[in-house]
C-alpha cells in the first residue's frame, strides 16, 4: 500500500513539474502560440463566410438552370399537337424517295394537277 | 425532384445532421462554436506544445505540429460537441507527432545514404540535448525539470506519449487507447514500463 502511495506521489510530482514548465514558457513562445490560435480561427471563419456567399450563388444558378430545363420541356410538350402533321409529311417524303416512279413525274406534278383539274373541259 | 429541392435547401442553409440524426445549421453552429473553440485551444495549447516539444526536442517543429493539429480539429470537427474536442485533439496531436518522427527517421536515413555518396549534407533536425547543459545553465532553470525532460526523451516515443497522456492529461486507459490508436493492453504495458523507467531515473532527483 505504501509502495502504491509513493508511486502516486511520484506521479503527482512529475505532473506538478510539467504544469510548472507550462507556466515558465518564454514570452516569444506564448506569443507564437497565441498567433497560431488566432490564425487558425480567423482562417476558418473566413472560409465559412466565403461559402456563405458562394453556396447560395451556386444553388441559385442550379435553380435557374433547372427552371430553364423545365420551361424548355414544357414548351416542347405544348407543340406536340403538330407532331402528327410533321410525321405525316415526313412519311410522304420518304414514300416519294423510295417509290419506283420516275422522278420526272414529281417534277411535273403541277402540270398533272392542272390537267386533272381541267379534265372536265 | 425532391433530391434537387433538398440539395438546394441544404446548400442554401448548410444543413447537416447531428449525432442523433437531427438537422442543424452547421454554418451557424460553427460561428457559435468558434468562440468556444478559441477558449478550448487557449486551455490546451501550452500542454500540447510541451508534449510536442518533449517528443521532437525542437520548438519550431513543436509549434508546427500544434498548428497542424488545431487546423485539423477546426476544419474537420468544429461542429462536433465541445466535450468531444479534447480526445479528438489528443488523437490528432499524437498522429502528428508520430508522423513527424516517421518523416525525421526517413530524412535521417536518406541523409546518411546521401552523405555517403555525396559531399553535400542534408540539414539534420536539431535536437537539444537537455542533459548536456552546463551547470550554470541548469541552475538558471529548474534542474529537476531538465532531468525529467531528458528522461522522457530517452523513452521510446509511444511510451513517452502514453505516459504524458495518462499522467499529465489525466486520460483513462480507454481514452488513451483511442488517442494513440492502440489496444488497452498495449497502453497498460507502455504506461507500466514508462513509470518504472522514470521512477528509477528520477525518484531521488524530484525530492531535492
Amino acid at each position: 500500500m505504501s509502495e502504491k502511495k509513493s508511486d502516486q506521489q511520484f506521479l503527482n510530482e512529475v505532473k506538478q513539474e510539467l504544469d510548472d514548465s507550462c507556466e515558465r514558457l518564454d514570452a516569444q513562445t506564448l506569443s507564437r502560440l497565441n498567433h497560431i490560435r488566432h490564425q487558425v480561427l480567423e482562417g476558418a471563419i473566413k472560409e465559412n463566410r466565403f461559402s456563405f456567399y458562394q453556396r447560395p450563388l451556386l444553388s441559385g444558378g442550379a435553380l435557374a438552370f433547372f427552371t430553364l430545363v423545365l420551361a424548355v420541356s414544357f414548351n416542347f410538350n405544348s407543340d406536340s399537337g403538330n407532331d402528327a402533321d410533321i410525321a405525316l409529311s415526313e412519311l410522304e417524303d420518304i414514300e416519294m424517295l423510295t417509290t419506283e416512279d420516275s422522278f420526272e413525274l414529281y417534277e411535273e406534278m403541277e402540270f398533272y394537277q392542272w390537267l386533272s383539274m381541267n379534265d372536265g373541259f | 425532384m425532391s433530391f434537387f429541392i433538398t440539395y438546394t435547401y441544404d446548400s442554401l442553409f448548410t444543413l447537416g445532421y447531428d449525432g442523433q440524426g437531427k438537422r442543424f445549421n452547421s454554418r451557424r453552429k460553427f460561428l457559435d462554436n468558434s468562440q468556444a473553440l478559441g477558449n478550448f485551444f487557449s486551455s490546451i495549447e501550452k500542454r500540447a506544445f510541451r508534449r510536442a516539444q518533449i517528443a521532437t526536442g525542437n520548438t519550431d517543429d513543436a509549434l508546427d505540429i500544434v498548428q497542424d493539429a488545431m487546423l485539423s480539429l477546426t476544419n474537420k470537427y468544429a461542429n462536433k460537441e465541445a466535450q468531444d474536442w479534447e480526445l479528438l485533439f489528443h488523437k490528432i496531436l499524437s498522429n502528428r507527432i508520430m508522423d513527424w518522427h516517421r518523416r525525421t527517421a526517413i530524412r535521417k536515413r536518406f541523409g546518411t545514404w546521401l552523405s555517403s555518396n555525396d559531399d553535400d549534407e542534408l540539414e539534420e533536425p536539431e535536437f537539444e540535448d537537455l542533459s548536456a547543459r552546463s551547470p550554470e545553465e541548469i541552475s538558471q532553470t529548474d534542474q529537476s525539470l531538465v532531468l525529467l525532460e531528458a528522461a522522457l526523451q530517452e523513452m521510446p516515443l509511444k511510451q513517452q506519449q502514453v505516459f504524458l497522456l495518462r499522467t499529465w492529461e489525466g486520460l483513462s486507459e480507454k481514452e488513451t487507447s483511442v488517442a494513440m490508436s492502440c489496444s488497452v493492453g498495449t497502453i497498460k504495458s507502455h504506461y507500466s514500463r514508462a513509470r518504472s523507467f522514470l521512477k528509477n531515473k528520477l525518484e531521488y532527483e524530484l525530492d531535492r
